[in-house]
């Protein structure tokens, strides 16, 4: 409820000062045999340190260059821990966001990018940069789930609310012939690199780093039944002004 | 009281967004007038609500990951377009800023306007899709000219969970008259992909009433860029 109201004060407010509102949205799904076993949709509270720096970088063309990682300073860190560094902001280009294993799109089998699941449930926190537990791994084997390749990236233009928004859609497949246990924490990696300009001279650093944006917690943790399908979508939007 | 409105607001914006941890960007704009022996004639500081599509589309690939390749601009489309008028998709379907050293991002160097913090004279109404200056002043020392000087080094601050820039250029008036400003515009060099770069239009000001810079005043433009981080 005071999520809600929050919502409310938040959209005019922004709406009224023409300032760039961004929410995220985590919708969770488990089926088995066409049976919805779980449908969860929940208000992501959770965007990182990365997140905002990456913003923050780009908003005020402010070059990420610090080596400590913290209240202040502009970097990333990726998903090993390593500080992601130039004099440069943090950018999605050269790479082209929209194409599978790029941006937010995990292509078919990999496990650090794009909607990855873990079985953690350490307290959210701003200073995530990984799970906060083990890794569900990619693989039809036993504790091993099938990570599909991140779904064309879902663009809707909402002009009642002045919302635009970006969805990120993976399915995950439990062929592993048992039960996966604990299923409790989701994260978005994103693949992010740094352009540079000198002079008339622009082009990048051919270092892509992969970092976390987002790390949500399930409000308690899953177990995934044999045979279950997930859908796990992330739905980023912002309010334009009018 | 309006202002005080205006800061009544900004106060439940930040409060709403910690409260849901989402991004809370703010913008702030100051404008000085000084005569030669140091007196001020003129100092306002005002919210600056004036993002433009441009700005918004750049937040939105950079925090959602979309792609800035419509070929179509307005409500719904991702892109970007220049100063020029020209809509750019850019070549790798992104855009971005560049090192943050002069010459670059929104740094200009001195006598030139093309970028960074630029003023002019006109007075149109403020406009969500405005991608230009109504009129801009020229650089130089002649009638109707402002001798533009290069963008200050970026100050960057932090404090109670906000990350600030701030952006400072300088502008004297040696023209021998007194000159209208009724506009000031934030404009990026941003990188589109290859070795291209276009300037863009991030943030457009309508001064009201118009500020008059005096012969041999001395303007100073001041643009604070913040974001408010969680706790």
């Amino acid at each position: 409820m005071i999520d809600y109201i929050a919502d409310k004060i938040a959209r005019k407010t922004a709406h009224n000062l023409h300032l760039p509102y961004t929410e995220a949205h985590l919708e969770v799904e488990m089926t088995r045999d066409g049976k919805s076993l779980l449908h969860q949709r929940q208000r992501s509270k959770s965007f990182v340190r990365n997140a905002y720096n990456t913003l923050f970088s780009q908003a005020a063309a402010a070059e990420a260059d610090d080596t400590t990682f913290g209240p202040g300073l502009i970097n990333a860190k990726d998903i090993s821990g390593a500080i992601a560094k130039r004099d440069t902001p943090i950018s999605w280009i050269p790479l082209d966001v929209s194409s599978l294993g790029n941006g937010f799109r995990g292509n078919e089998g990999v496990a650090n990018h794009g909607i990855v699941l873990g079985l953690g449930t350490g307290g959210e926190s701003l200073e995530d940069y990984y799970l906060s537990g083990a890794l569900i791994p990619n693989g039809n084997g036993s504790g091993q789930i099938n990570y599909n390749p991140t779904e064309v990236l879902i663009k809707v233009w909402s002009a009642g609310t002045r919302t635009l928004s970006n969805s990120i859609k993976r399915y995950f497949n439990n062929n592993s012939g048992a039960q996966i246990n604990g299923w409790g924490e989701i994260i978005l990696i994103g693949k992010v690199n740094f352009a540079y300009s000198y002079g008339q001279l622009t082009g990048w650093w051919y270092d892509t780093y992969s970092v976390v944006f987002s790390r949500d917690l399930l409000p308690s943790p899953v177990n995934i039944p044999d045979k279950a399908q997930i859908k796990v979508i992330y739905t980023i939007s912002l309010v334009y002004p009018s | 009281m309006k202002r005080f409105i205006y800061e009544i607001q900004g106060w439940l914006l930040r409060k709403a967004s910690l409260r849901l941890h989402v991004p809370h960007m703010a913008m702030y704009l100051d404008i000085e007038v000084k005569m030669p022996d140091g007196k001020i004639v003129e100092h306002r500081h005002q919210r600056s609500k004036s993002f433009v599509r441009n700005a918004y589309n750049l937040f939105f690939h950079t925090i959602a990951g979309y792609p800035m390749s419509d070929g179509t601009w307005g409500d719904g489309y991702v892109n970007m377009k220049n100063t020029g008028g020209s809509l750019s998709s850019g070549s790798y379907r992104g855009f971005c800023f560049g090192v943050d050293s002069n010459g670059q991002g929104f740094l200009s160097p001195g006598s030139a306007n093309d970028f960074g913090i630029v003023v002019g004279t006109g007075t149109g109404a403020e406009s969500f899709d405005s991608y230009a200056l109504g009129t801009k002043i020229a650089v130089g020392n002649g009638a109707g000219q402002l001798y533009t000087l290069k963008s200050e080094d970026p100050v960057d601050s932090y404090a109670s969970l906000t990350m600030k820039r701030t952006l400072v250029r300088y502008f004297n008036n040696n023209s021998g008259a007194t000159i209208s400003l009724g506009e000031i515009g934030l404009i990026g060099r941003v990188i589109t992909g290859g070795d291209s770069s276009m300037y863009a239009l991030f943030s457009r000001d309508l001064i009201t009433p118009v500020v008059d810079i005096l012969d041999k005043a001395q303007l100073k433009v001041t643009y604070t860029i913040s974001l408010v981080y969680p706790s």
